[in-house]
């Protein structure tokens, strides 16, 4: 399993280089946080209001971080050529992928380990029974957005406009696992419950789809 | 009968994946003229039948007549969203330059199509929902495929001119058609779960359709389906023209430069 190795190789690398600089994620998460405070601030709401807007701001939020995120995650390996270095090494570009991908997926976790908390507290959220619930559909949502947040960010990286283009791209196909993250979670606050599971199992297939599709033609979009 | 089949099967399937085996694709360009003008006699009598000959709904009045456009544009979007999806694949096994150009010239046409769809629901919602636009799943899940092929065009334009536009442009083209039949699902979802608040004063009319309207709008169908494939011939041909034209600029500056 090599391409295993190297996939483990990337992730430890792009976790090592993280944790060098961690206030790049502190201020990533700080971010995100603001864009839930912004959302108050665009409705004055009232309490009732607070706790039915929550899940979406919070995800909203992890919207715009990831935009920002999977642009700076991607881009790195651009300066000083290193996408070259890594091009030119014999790994299967699909073991590149995964490495970015799950690299991707756990910057975002770890944003939202901070996220969570702040917005259950300015939304009063009751996570109290819900949070094994909550964090699986965190997780799973997590993993489809992250998988398409990297693979466009690696399109956007070869036009003229870059950071532009990434969200005008990733916004409109990411609709549905933002939609299965809001509709579990609303769920889980003020809902019934019983549509929970239906929007896991979408997200689950979103996830599966991309996942491999996105590492099938990986190819396509890097080579120079 | 038998001998013109076999004057028209492919010689070599390699061919015919590669350039449609000329012919076929030879055949389609030469066509165009006839296609258009079919397509305008068609048109003609699309309208006729919608503004003189089908009867007017009884509920809905003037306004129901946009169905007659809206629907075929609905459904030509998705024909050219497939079919960009299909020459997409094709680009990718095959890397001919056909394919590439097909799927370009027909997300043009899809998006033309999407926009067209757009407007004349906003056009037909104005009178029956008192609003051009409601959060309805068909309307949201047609918005956000508008704005993925929108994407996919401006990629096409924004991209650097170091690279390979065809093959990032063409996975793009195969995840956004993947990504419709999701979208379709987690909107349909989101709109069960949250009801409008607004109450539909009239569904969309379908299924037990009087027989002179299924008629109209089968007529407007195919003439709508006509337009579609003279636009996608007529795109294909000045893409094609363009590359020609390009490569005889190249060979006389090379004989420019060796004559002096």
């Amino acid at each position: 399993m090599t391409g295993l190795r190297s996939a483990v190789a990337i992730i430890a690398k792009d976790v090592r280089l993280e944790a060098r600089r961690v206030e790049n994620l502190a201020t990533m998460a700080i971010f995100a946080v603001l864009v839930v405070v912004v959302f108050v601030f665009a409705g004055d709401p009232t309490p009732e209001d607070l706790s039915r807007l929550g899940p979406g701001a919070l995800w909203v939020s992890l919207l715009f971080a990831g935009a920002i995120g999977f642009q700076r995650w991607f881009a790195q390996e651009e300066r000083n050529g290193a996408l070259q270095g890594l091009l030119l090494t014999p790994v299967d570009r699909g073991a590149l992928f995964i490495g970015k991908w799950v690299g991707a997926t756990l910057f975002l976790l770890a944003i939202e380990i901070v996220l969570v908390p702040a917005a259950s507290m300015l939304y009063d959220l009751n996570l109290g029974a819900v949070w094994p619930k909550l964090t699986l559909v965190m997780v799973v949502v997590t993993i489809g957005y992250a998988a398409l947040g990297t693979f466009f960010a690696a399109i956007a990286a070869h036009t003229t406009a870059g950071q532009l283009l990434l969200p005008v791209l990733l916004f409109p196909l990411s609709v549905p696992i933002l939609l299965s993250g809001a509709g579990a979670s609303q769920q889980l606050m003020t809902g019934d419950g019983t549509a929970y599971w239906d929007w896991v199992g979408l997200a689950a297939a979103f996830d599966v789809i991309f996942g491999t599709v996105c590492t099938m033609t990986f190819e396509y979009v890097i080579t120079e | 009968m038998i001998a013109s089949i076999k004057k028209w099967w492919p010689r070599s399937w390699r061919q015919f994946w590669t350039t449609l085996d000329g012919r076929t694709y030879h055949v389609l360009l030469h066509a165009r003229p006839w296609i258009g003008w079919l397509a305008v006699g068609m048109m003609v009598a699309t309208f006729a039948l919608v503004f003189w000959w089908v009867p007017l709904e009884s509920i809905q009045g003037y306004p129901q007549k946009i169905f007659y456009i809206h629907v075929p544009s609905a459904w030509l979007m998705y024909s050219a969203f497939a079919v960009v999806f299909v020459a997409s694949v094709m680009y990718l096994w095959q890397r001919t330059q056909l394919w590439d150009i097909f799927a370009r010239c027909a997300a043009e046409i899809g998006f033309l199509f999407c926009s067209l769809t757009l407007v004349t629901g906003m056009l037909w919602g104005s009178p029956i929902w008192g609003k051009p636009w409601v959060w309805d799943a068909r309307l949201t899940s047609s918005f956000i495929l508008w704005l993925i092929y929108m994407g996919y065009l401006l990629f096409r334009m924004l991209a650097r001119s170091d690279i390979e536009v065809g093959r990032i442009a063409a996975v793009i083209g195969i995840i956004g058609f993947l990504d419709v039949p999701i979208i379709h699902l987690s909107v349909q979802w989101w709109r069960t779960l949250h009801p409008l608040p607004v109450v539909m004063i009239a569904e969309n009319p379908g299924g037990g359709l009087p027989a002179s309207m299924l008629i109209t709008l089968l007529v407007a169908l195919t003439s709508f389906s006509l337009v579609f494939v003279y636009l996608l011939t007529q795109r294909v041909w000045q893409e094609r023209t363009i590359e020609n034209l390009g490569l005889l600029e190249a060979i006389l500056d090379r004989k420019a430069e060796h004559a002096t």
